[in-house]
């Protein structure tokens, strides 16, 4: 090993020496000292900023204006991509919007601020737009993350539940887990709704949602009949569509550059003023008539039987891209 | 955690009722209680620590195993009235006009009487009111949920969801609905740091949840004339006993599914081996001819996304059925008579309009649900053995009643 060798180079001895002697090394030297990032996402519509209060002019099939309702998602398990290819996950900061467990992260990206048609019940004033941590020192030139909550965190209790999967919001209930994205606009002159049984002559609606979570979940029982739990006390599911959204920006640099989401490509294969049949817009459901163009834009298999997985590792999407600050 | 283990008393559990235990650390207290029953007290939770005040005695009805009760959340008197009185306590919803027990009436054996309920700010639910007693023995707790295992999950659906809003409880204003519990006359303080000592900050959300779920746990119910009759010390009419020989007979075959000591075929407890959690399709509708139910009541096919989930609903206890019409899972069915001609038709066919479709037909219909052309005589017998199965009890017992009614 060359530990033992007696020949130190300049270079060697400046890794020795580094932490006291860093700024002796001139320009021969190597930085060991992890290095702080802060990735900063947005939201565009093609070249538009969008926040609370900008109507988009022309969403999706139909070219109507839309106003933003909500707009909210989970990044986990993000990940910088090093100059040998390498994605290198980011060590989180702890706070209200990261969270940690063994080797699962996630961070809310809350673009929404409860102003203009956010102004909900359920909206807040609180805003994240970074995600905050440490990488190892070394180059690094892109970055990985998925859109979406990591499976053991996916479905802890939200009642007394860890930052940020407290967000009664960002629950998601009816499959004990949470809802990855909650993005949300209003279509101006509102959606018409399809004729259903129990309302044969259809109706109308305001808000196009998109709740992107995983589907088909079942809590994982033992031999015994006994529900499985992991070691923070959490009952074990297993999701037959886990429907996480995986994007890979390969030139990605976060001094200069924000994640941007095109909330105007989302919709862009939706016709936005009208639904279908089940819930108004796409919630992830396998028969959702609203789901196919939504999941196209996220590149996740979709459909009875679709694994949920990313297609193609998520190579093709669009969404998520980098931008110059 | 809990380590007893209940087994069945070849001598009749009515006589005795018998506890095995296993566990050395465990100390339980049993005795025979009036009316057969088993009381068991789990000391485990005694003195300092969540358990609170000094554990808590099961009062079990003969036949009823110890139920399951999560390890984080053990049984205590002292949560179990706290949760009472959340229960009944409309400050709990967002705009504080709905309790748990507006849609949970005791009066109504904690159904509400409504085909499906309608949440605190107006929006129905796409179901009928789950009845609540004995609620303790059941592995799922909705009408198509396979994924919700434990009261404290399922509680924060009506609590925090917003698809449809029930409790409307949101980031908005739960800080403020805890805050209204805090204020000074509201009389919780006192009652969670009894129900949680040693906590700094007792009122959260968490332990709001363990309390009603502990009293959700609390209501037992088999005090029936059933129950009397099958501890020997009560009589059934003639009329009640030819019902009850068809309910348990192969030609109606409703025990299938309703023949848990709970009449439904999910119960589990704390000794369970093997959980079983069966859902079926029992024809109701058949849209098309596809198979179809309406949106959003497809049954388990809402979660999984399976064709042969379409239509698959849970058993519903036949427990205080006399009180909980209308029935169904989206209360489509207005009485009991009506209910044993569906099934007697082996299945529902409706004829016009956007549902039209004969669900005897439907593909994915349970076997267990086939043609058994009941006669009139036969329909009022089964009736008449349904009705034997309230217990006024638990309407009226002060235990399970509203503690803010003066």
């Amino acid at each position: 090993m060359k530990h033992h060798s007696i020949h130190l180079s300049p270079r060697h001895l400046c890794v020795v020496a580094a932490a006291a002697l860093l700024s002796a090394c001139g320009g021969g030297g190597e930085d060991t000292t992890p290095k702080r990032v802060e990735i900063r996402f947005a939201a565009v519509n093609g070249t538009q900023p969008v926040a609370c209060g900008t109507r988009l002019p022309s969403v999706g099939t139909a070219g109507v204006a839309a106003d933003v309702h909500d707009l909210r998602f989970y990044v986990g398990q993000l990940a910088l991509i090093n100059d040998k290819g390498t994605a290198v996950p980011v060590t989180l900061d702890s706070n209200a919007w990261q969270l940690t467990q063994g080797d699962e992260a996630v961070t809310l990206i809350d673009l929404e601020d409860a102003s203009g048609k956010c102004a909900n019940a359920d909206n807040t004033k609180e805003m994240n737009a970074v995600v905050t941590g440490t990488v190892p020192a070394g180059t690094y030139v892109g970055l990985s993350a998925q859109m979406g909550v990591p499976e053991t965190l996916n479905h802890s209790a939200i009642a007394g539940g860890k930052a940020p999967l407290d967000i009664a919001a960002m629950a998601w209930s009816w499959q004990s887990g949470r809802k990855f994205s909650k993005i949300e606009i209003d279509p101006v002159g509102g959606i018409t709704t399809a004729p259903t049984s129990t309302n044969p002559h259809g109706g109308s609606a305001n808000t196009f949602y998109v709740h992107l979570g995983s589907t088909g979940c079942a809590a994982k029982v033992d031999a015994n009949g006994a529900a499985v739990k992991d070691p923070a006390g959490n009952p074990v599911y297993t999701c037959a569509a886990p429907n996480r959204m995986a994007f890979t920006l390969p030139a990605f640099d976060a001094g200069t550059q924000n994640v941007v989401l095109d909330i105007g490509k989302l919709f862009s294969g939706s016709n936005v003023t009208q639904d279908g049949g089940g819930p108004i817009g796409c919630m992830s459901g396998t028969t959702d008539p609203e789901c196919p163009a939504i999941f196209s834009q996220l590149q996740i298999a979709y459909g009875a039987g679709a694994s949920g997985l990313p297609i193609n590792g998520g190579a093709a999407q669009q969404l998520f891209s980098a931008r110059a600050k | 955690m809990m380590a007893t283990r209940w087994l069945d008393d070849p001598q009749g559990a009515r006589a005795t009722g018998r506890l095995a235990l296993a566990g050395a650390t465990l100390a339980l207290a049993l005795s025979a209680c009036g009316g057969g029953g088993v009381s068991v007290t789990d000391t485990t939770a005694t003195g300092p620590g969540p358990g609170g005040d000094g554990g808590w005695t099961w009062s079990l009805p003969a036949g009823f195993p110890v139920p399951a009760v999560p390890a984080d959340n053990p049984m205590s008197a002292a949560k179990v009235e706290l949760g009472r009185f959340l229960f009944y306590d409309a400050r709990l919803s967002g705009n504080g006009t709905q309790a748990c027990a507006s849609c949970h009436q005791q009066s109504k054996a904690f159904t509400d009487g409504l085909a499906v309920s309608i949440g605190s700010t107006g929006v129905p639910h796409p179901r009928n009111a789950q009845p609540l007693a004995n609620v303790a023995y059941s592995p799922t707790l909705t009408w198509a949920n396979p994924s919700l295992l434990t009261l404290e999950k399922q509680m924060e659906v009506p609590l925090f969801g917003d698809a449809p809003v029930e409790m409307g409880v949101n980031d908005g204003n739960k800080a403020e609905v805890l805050a209204r519990l805090q204020a000074a006359d509201s009389g919780y303080a006192a009652r969670f740091a009894a129900a949680f000592p040693g906590q700094a900050e007792p009122i959260s959300w968490a332990n709001v949840i363990k309390a009603v779920a502990s009293f959700q746990r609390s209501i037992l119910s088999a005090g029936s004339r059933y129950d009397r009759f099958n501890a020997g010390t009560g009589t059934l009419t003639a009329n009640e006993l030819r019902g009850m020989q068809l309910f348990f007979g192969e030609k109606a075959e409703c025990f299938h599914c309703h023949g848990s000591p709970n009449f439904n075929d999910q119960f589990a407890h704390a000794t369970t081996r093997v959980l079983e959690t069966p859902f079926h399709n029992t024809g109701l509708f058949n849209i098309g001819g596809t198979g179809a139910f309406p949106e959003p009541n497809r049954g388990v096919f809402e979660l999984t996304g399976k064709p042969a989930d379409m239509g698959m609903f849970r058993a519903q206890s036949l427990r205080n059925i006399e009180l909980t019409a209308p029935y169904m899972h989206d209360g489509s069915i207005a009485t009991l008579e009506a209910v044993l001609d569906f099934y007697a038709a082996g299945g529902r066919n409706i004829e016009s309009g956007p549902q039209a479709g004969d669900g005897r037909r439907n593909p994915f219909k349970s076997d267990l649900v086939s043609r058994i052309d009941l006669n009139a005589q036969e329909k009022s017998d089964l009736v008449a053995f349904l009705k034997t199965l309230t217990d006024h009890d638990l309407v009226t017992n002060p235990k399970f009643a509203d503690p803010f009614k003066k």
